[in-house]
């Protein structure tokens, strides 16, 4: 049986453009390229891209960017994208558990909730934590972003996506205190304008955790902030009202 | 330079035993023979035993308990008991994140943060679990207890102290998000009516993280609950308002 997120990414390509969580496109990708000194011989990879905003603003301002997600959907409106931007990006289908890349990328992204933290295990979210890792050179930055765990405590997390976003969350949602998970019913309107129902969980973690994950991988500096759509900044503390936090780590 | 948790130890034996927090003794311990269903054959170890107050009673009880804890000064008062009591235990120094044992336990116990969430690093509460894990025959159980990270987001870790404390005066205290440490000024008067002034350094753990880093050390079934001091229970559901939480783990 297909998991939610494969569903949902099967006919979500163009309505996802026009969710409010997209829009900061250029202000992150402005804030990538100062956390890699606007060296253009960076080879980035971008995992679960998407429908490749991130990987084609990089690819307009010069880089060379590989762009791998799990939907050949979201892979087939990238490439589309791409094309009418005239930027070449090499987007793949790939399972970002389990990524053919060994110490290649100087860069690695992550960003807005495209594989990390969707899994149905904890050990699948680390597997993908994991072949970032191991894509990434021992020189390299990794930078991404997940859920905060410590917003679901203070805030309802449903009222939050329903006041944000075109997808609705319907029904009871739930967050479990003893695996930081919240499962929740999604309604999303696909390409076709039909309106279609997922049962959701996704993984919220606690900074600690984050801190621990990358540290049994051997990174070594690990920072860790808030996010704000569109305006990544070290400068912003983490706390309990940041629905993501910003992650950024080094061996 | 000795750490809080050592010069504290050193110079708080008989003060020690008169904390309200060390007055469940009997409860938690009829909780702990049930666990093992009565079981006299059982070899027990109690990790970070102080004075020995669980290590006694179950010794009263018909077992065979063997009890470490990084304080000579705790040993002391721990032996002293023991012969009060006309029991005799195999009570040693030891470093918990070192324990010179492998698979010969059929319990271990670790009670009323007696090592694990005290260290100054993640790590080094962590080679706690791994010594406590290495100690355990593959067929036994690890029963501990440790503080709650939900607690102190929703809770002055301060103000519960003073309210439950006589001897101890908890203050500057500073809970971290990033790290889930709580770090404080304790003061408090010692056995030898001098006070000491420490600056204290606890780890708070959610859940989740228990169950990650046990599950790497090959624990498959884990139970975590509230804790209520001296009526440990499995239907006592962990919550935001416990301080503690039980955590019991099988291979």
């Amino acid at each position: 049986m297909k998991k939610w997120y494969q569903e949902m990414f099967v006919n979500y390509a163009n309505e996802y453009d026009k969710e409010d969580f997209t829009r900061g496109t250029e202000g992150e990708v402005a804030f990538i390229e100062k956390e890699i000194n606007y060296q253009k011989d960076v080879r980035i990879l971008d995992i679960g891209c998407g429908t490749g905003r991130h990987a084609i603003e990089l690819a307009r301002r010069g880089y060379s960017v590989t762009g791998i997600d799990l939907s050949e959907s979201m892979i087939n409106k990238a490439r589309e994208k791409a094309e009418i931007a005239e930027v070449e990006v090499n987007f793949e289908i790939a399972d970002a558990r389990n990524l053919p890349f060994e110490n290649q990328f100087d860069l690695v992204i992550m960003i807005c909730e495209g594989a990390f933290c969707l899994m149905e295990t904890d050990e699948m979210n680390f597997q993908i934590l994991e072949s970032a890792a191991r894509s990434l050179n021992k020189k390299g930055k990794f930078i991404f972003t997940a859920l905060n765990g410590l917003f679901p405590l203070y805030n309802n997390v449903k009222d939050f996506i329903n006041s944000n976003s075109i997808e609705k969350v319907s029904g009871e949602y739930k967050f479990d205190f003893m695996t930081f998970r919240d499962r929740s019913t999604h309604e999303v309107l696909d390409n076709e304008g039909n309106k279609r129902v997922l049962e959701c969980e996704e993984r919220y973690y606690v900074p600690s955790e984050i801190t621990w994950l990358l540290k049994s991988l051997n990174f070594n500096k690990i920072d860790i902030y808030g996010c704000k759509l569109g305006e990544f900044s070290r400068d912003d503390e983490l706390t309990t009202e940041d629905y993501e936090m910003l992650v950024i780590a080094e061996h | 330079m000795n750490q809080w948790y050592e010069e504290l130890f050193s110079n708080f034996a008989d003060k020690y035993e008169d904390e309200s927090f060390t007055q469940g003794t009997i409860g938690e311990v009829d909780f702990i023979e049930k666990e093992i269903n009565n079981d006299k054959n059982c070899k027990i170890l109690d990790v970070g035993c102080g004075t020995g107050r669980h290590a006694i009673e179950l010794t009263k009880r018909g077992y065979r308990v063997t009890g470490v804890d990084l304080s000579e000064n705790m040993l002391k008062k721990a032996q002293e008991n023991a012969s009060n009591a006309g029991v005799e235990i195999d009570f040693r120094q030891a470093d918990a994140r070192n324990l010179p044992f492998e698979g010969e336990f059929d319990l271990v116990i670790m009670l009323c943060e007696g090592g694990f969430p005290l260290m100054e690093t993640d790590e080094m509460n962590f080679q706690i679990l791994e010594s406590a894990a290495r100690s355990l025959d593959k067929k036994g159980k690890l029963i501990f207890t440790t503080l709650n990270g939900l607690f102190p987001l929703f809770h002055s870790v301060k103000d519960f102290i003073n309210a439950n404390s006589e001897s101890q005066k908890n203050i500057e205290n500073t809970f971290d998000l990033l790290t889930f440490r709580d770090k404080y000024q304790l003061e408090i008067e010692g056995d030898d009516g001098n006070t000491m002034n420490l600056n204290c350094n606890e780890r708070y753990y959610v859940p989740s993280e228990i169950t990650w880093l046990l599950k790497s050390l090959g624990f498959n079934q884990i139970g975590i609950y509230g804790c209520e001091i001296g009526a440990f229970s499995r239907d006592d559901p962990l919550t935001t308002e416990s301080y503690e939480m039980m955590v019991i783990a099988e291979y």
